[in-house]
């Protein structure tokens, strides 16, 4: 009984937010529909919204069996993943040809940053707690959002779950076991407690192990030439993770929300496949800690004030066995430090028009164990004033972001940064009566060269300056109902033209030592499309249906007698796309889903021999939520890779065959 | 709603089918290498655990062969493609990072042996009285009998030996100690060909790389310094008083000795700027004006060779370190260009046939 409720409370809420669409501010009004108060997370418009947004739901999550946010990402049209194979293998995103550190990720609305590389590692981030997973180019749609929201060419953000209680049930527990192949199991413990009708704390804790030896072939040569079979060595990991909540309504108009999270990581890492010798003596150790605190008070119905503040603490321990120095080893630690801070102010002087001004200051700190260690440490301002109006059937947009970051090493000023993002997008209502809209975005943003560019390369470059991205879009969105086949058809199509220029470029002279410059130039332009139908069968059927599509001609321009100039830039596939299907009656659930990439180069230079061919793979997940007495069961079935295709995404870094999980949870 | 869905999917196929193919083949090119030469080998080193080092092969009037080891063999060179000698007929080379020894028939291509060095990441191969000498990184020198191609194995007492050469009985490797950094090594071990043991260490200055015989006595060494305050520099050591008779002051970053000229080249990586220098030993005189016409040609130098039968200088320009085609330029003895053809990656060391 109690999981059909739930399961009920859920579909209305999906259902209810979708007529929602028609008639609604983007995030201001919490709205409440007679006696049911809908406490759950509200999904970002993927129809209308003036930037291209993709959402994957908690529901389409946890029925396709994504784990981590990598899995999730790979989904999204105009994404390129950088996986270096495995669960241990570290993971980075580039959306639309630009690279992995133009995109912010946050959780919760609140950016996670590694200063060190200047890039985050997605396989990190599980999302066994998710409500959703969104990316936004350009930036997100929420005048309330902190002023950083605004410093990225794009953002991929996950919402943590709230927890919901039933009327006469204070506490929900949650006790999960999962098992898979190359030696995989994961024990999950989830606890959920209503202290009083204002506070609610939840709390989860995962472990993972698996030994990661899986079998691929080595190809010595082309199609025809020698091969033989391997097995993944060193490449067992074990990663502990451990998340608190707390959520307290202080009044109706006042609340908090304070999030911890502890991760630990042990892994080794099996590095490139070379060929005739093997290296197993590299691993890494990994501790993370963060704690954030979002505080809201919607002052009145004109006025909103939002607190935000967070602490990061990473610590990273890298170990090389067998080094040929006169220690023998490699023993390097880095430590991380960011605080955060951020007050936004969101005012509506009149019904359409919307006033937006946010001011955040961070510091990132970086210490480490090695020669060339100089502490560097910046201390980032960010300014934003934004504003949209309504009128009619148009919504203008547009926002200011003002970075200034003084950036410091050896404990003395060594470089500021002044810059300054403007945004301005358009939302267009092409019909009365139809839910068809047009739209149109251009932004111009920076990312700063990360503490590894700067310092960690031995020949340090003063003059080095940000990267600068120039980004424009216009899009078609259209959603609608069609009753009498019970269907809800969802398209989106976007047209693109990106530019990158002062690209940083690491040139090796050797192993120690390289040299960074900002020479180089990216001209982008592609296409994300995207289609989706929700069906409605009788009997409790239903099908879910999508298909994304991605083109992106993304070339060098750097220097026009070179020899890769026009060529297009390193992993970056011309043609990539996705699809899924999710099959749903009252006995069980079937979720087809596959990934497809195009060639991609290895370098700038487009050579045969730098080629790395197409591929595509297929997962397939069957589950089943069932209750018995008072306890809720879910279940499922999962083979990814189903036929075995062998491939690499990053050249060297064989990614895993077919492989199969198993996964059972009982809640109370 | 059916217009919008047409137009999408014709904006799809119209933008898709717009990636072109690139030009069509044209008739191959022939290279002219001079008479008496048969053909030329271009080591190509390949990018850092990139696994593409390979061989270019140009037989004299005919087409370039790139990938031509795994044409011939059916699998790659490896990765990390450090040396590459003639002795014989038989072509050495070392592949540092995948910790093997490639001994290929010259005139066919094909590998005779492929000598694993597990763990020892060898670097240079020199030569004396039928028997190859490999230096490695881990202290090891690796003998191998050139003709059963059977090994036995010495230790040095330095760190990283990096260069090293043949010279009446003796043979000398340089330990460089590069992975100490910044704490290299200076020292040069003397190893006695016929004990094949280590028995004397001299030093001659910091991260010293690698040397060539000049004359009966004496050595040339380049010692590489320390890139920050420590310059790279160029010494000539006479082995018979075991001191340093001459430090040239010329920043080589690769040289070949012919006639007893010292042909250098130079790549400054923070200005990018090449140059060149000759050095005549007998005269102990330093000429910079440029050996070579079109020097703003040439982006990345990585390697020189001259044809010892006719004066041809070749100059293996990286292009850049990110993992594109190197390109070969072929000079005579005047500096005039001859032709210039596309390489593998990093193309590094030559060999000529005769």
């Amino acid at each position: 009984m109690a999981i059909q409720k739930q399961v009920f409370i859920y579909l209305f809420i999906s259902f209810v937010s979708v007529f929602l669409l028609r008639a609604q501010n983007d995030t201001l009004e919490v709205k409440e529909l007679g006696n049911i108060e809908i406490k759950g997370t509200k999904q970002p418009s993927v129809v209308r919204s003036s930037v291209p947004t993709q959402v994957l739901s908690a529901e389409k999550i946890e029925h396709s069996g994504i784990d981590y946010l990598s899995d999730a990402v790979k989904r999204f049209s105009g994404v390129t993943i950088r996986d270096y194979g495995g669960i241990g293998g570290i993971k980075t995103v580039s959306v639309r040809g630009l690279g992995s550190q133009f995109s912010g990720v946050a959780i919760d609305g609140i950016a996670i940053l590694d200063c060190q590389s200047g890039q985050v590692d997605l396989g990190r981030y599980s999302l066994d707690n998710a409500a959703y997973v969104s990316l936004s180019n350009g930036q997100a749609s929420d005048l309330l959002m902190p002023a950083r929201a605004y410093a990225s060419a794009n953002v991929i953000n996950i919402e943590s779950k709230e927890p919901v209680f039933e009327q006469e049930k204070p506490i929900n527990t949650k006790v999960g076991i999962e098992l898979g192949s190359f030696g995989f199991w994961k024990p999950s413990i989830s606890f959920e407690s209503r202290f009083s009708e204002k506070v609610s704390l939840s709390l989860n804790a995962s472990h993972v192990q698996i030994k990661g030896n899986y079998p691929f072939t080595i190809h010595y040569g082309e199609k025809n030439d020698s091969t033989s079979s391997e097995k993944r060595k060193n490449a067992d990991v074990e990663i502990t993770t451990v998340d608190m909540g707390l959520f307290y309504k202080i009044t109706n108009r006042q609340s908090l929300k304070i999030k911890t999270n502890i991760y630990l990581s042990e892994r080794g890492l099996p590095g490139s496949v070379i060929y005739y010798t093997s290296k197993t003596s590299e691993r890494l150790q990994d501790r993370t800690f963060f704690a954030q605190a979002h505080y809201t008070n919607n002052v009145s119905e004109k006025l909103h004030f939002h607190l935000r503040a967070k602490y990061n603490h990473t610590y990273t321990y890298y170990l090389d066995t067998l080094v040929l120095n006169s220690a023998g080893r490699t023993d390097n630690e880095y430590f991380q430090h960011e605080y955060y801070v951020s007050g936004t102010f969101g005012y509506q002087p009149l019904k359409n028009l919307m006033l937006g001004y946010s001011s955040d200051f961070f510091l990132d700190k970086l210490s480490s164990n090695l020669n060339n260690n100089t502490n560097p440490y910046r201390n980032n301002f960010m300014n934003a004033l934004s504003v949209r109006y309504e009128y009619k059937h148009l919504i203008v947009s547009g926002s200011l972001l003002s970075t200034f970051i003084q950036e410091y090493t050896h404990h003395e000023k060594y470089k500021t940064y002044n810059q300054w993002t403007p945004f301005v997008s358009l939302l267009y209502k092409v019909l009365d009566d139809e839910n068809l809209y047009a739209r149109y975005f251009y932004k111009k943003s920076y990312r700063a060269p990360s503490f590894n560019e700067l310092y960690l390369f031995s020949v340090t470059n003063p003059h080095l300056t940000s990267e600068k991205a120039n980004q424009h879009n216009v899009g078609l969105s259209f959603i609608k109902e069609l009753p009498h086949i019970k269907t809800l058809l969802t398209t989106v199509i976007d047209g693109y033209y990106n530019r990158v220029e002062d690209k940083i470029v690491a040139v090796p002279k050797n192993l120690f030592f390289w040299t960074v410059y900002n020479i180089g130039e990216v001209e982008t332009w592609g296409i994300d499309a995207m289609l989706g139908t929700d069906i409605a069968f009788s009997g409790n059927n239903s099908l879910d249906i999508s298909i994304n599509y991605s083109l992106q001609h993304s070339v060098d321009r750097t220097e026009k007698d070179s020899k890769s100039y026009g060529h297009q830039i390193p992993y970056v596939p011309r043609h990539s796309g996705g699809c899924s299907a999710m099959f749903k009656n009252k006995w069980f659930y079937l979720t087809y889903s596959a990934q497809a990439s195009g060639k991609r180069y290895r370098y700038k230079q487009n050579t045969e021999s730098g080629e790395l061919p197409a591929y595509m793979e297929h997962n397939l997940l069957l589950g089943k939520d069932f209750s018995y007495k008072k306890l809720g069961f879910k279940t499922s079935f999962q083979v990814q890779n189903i036929f075995d295709k062998q491939y690499e995404i990053v050249k060297n870094y064989p990614m895993q065959g077919r492989n199969f999980k198993i996964a059972l949870e009982i809640n109370y | 709603m059916k217009k919008l869905v047409f137009i999408a999917i014709s904006a799809l196929f119209f933008f898709g089918s717009c990636n072109g193919e690139e030009g069509g083949e044209n008739q191959e090119p022939v290279y002219d290498l001079g008479s008496n030469t048969t053909a030329i080998y271009v080591l190509n080193e390949g990018t850092f655990s990139g696994n593409n080092a390979g061989l270019t092969f140009v037989a004299n009037n005919d087409e370039v062969i790139n990938d031509y080891f795994t044409k011939k063999n059916s699998r790659g060179l490896g990765d990390v493609a450090n040396d590459m000698k003639l002795y014989g007929n038989k072509l050495y080379i070392v592949m540092n990072n995948s910790n093997t020894i490639e001994v290929v028939n010259a005139s066919t291509g094909e590998s005779l042996k492929q000598i694993p060095v597990p763990n020892a990441m060898p670097r240079q191969v020199a030569f004396d009285e039928g028997y190859a000498y490999v230096s490695c990184y881990n202290g090891d020198i690796v003998r191998i009998d050139t003709a059963s191609l059977s090994t036995s194995i010495t230790k040095v007492s330095g760190d990283n030996p990096e260069g090293i050469a043949a010279l009446n009985g003796n043979l000398y490797v340089t330990n460089s100690g590069g992975l100490n950094y910044p704490n290299y090594d200076s020292t040069m071990s003397v190893i006695d060909v016929a004990s094949f043991t280590e028995v004397d260490k001299i030093t001659i200055g910091l991260n010293p790389g690698r040397i060539i015989p000049i004359d009966n006595n004496r050595i040339l060494v380049a010692v590489t310094g320390n890139y920050i305050d420590e310059p790279s520099s160029l010494k000539i050591l006479n082995t018979d008083t075991k001191a340093v008779e001459k430090t040239i002051a010329i920043q080589a970053s690769g040289f070949a000795l012919y006639n007893n000229v010292l042909y250098c080249y130079s790549y400054d990586y923070s200005t990018m700027e090449t140059s060149f220098a000759k050095y005549d030993i007998k005269n102990d005189k330093i000429d910079d004006t440029p050996f070579v016409n079109d020097v703003s040609k040439i982006k990345n130098p990585y390697g020189i060779a001259i044809n010892e039968v006719n004066g041809d200088i070749y100059i293996m320009d990286a292009v850049d370190m990110l993992g594109t085609n190197g390109t070969l330029y072929c000079f005579n003895s005047n500096g005039t260009l001859k032709f210039e053809l596309n390489t593998g990656i990093l193309p590094s060391k030559m060999v000529f046939l005769r």
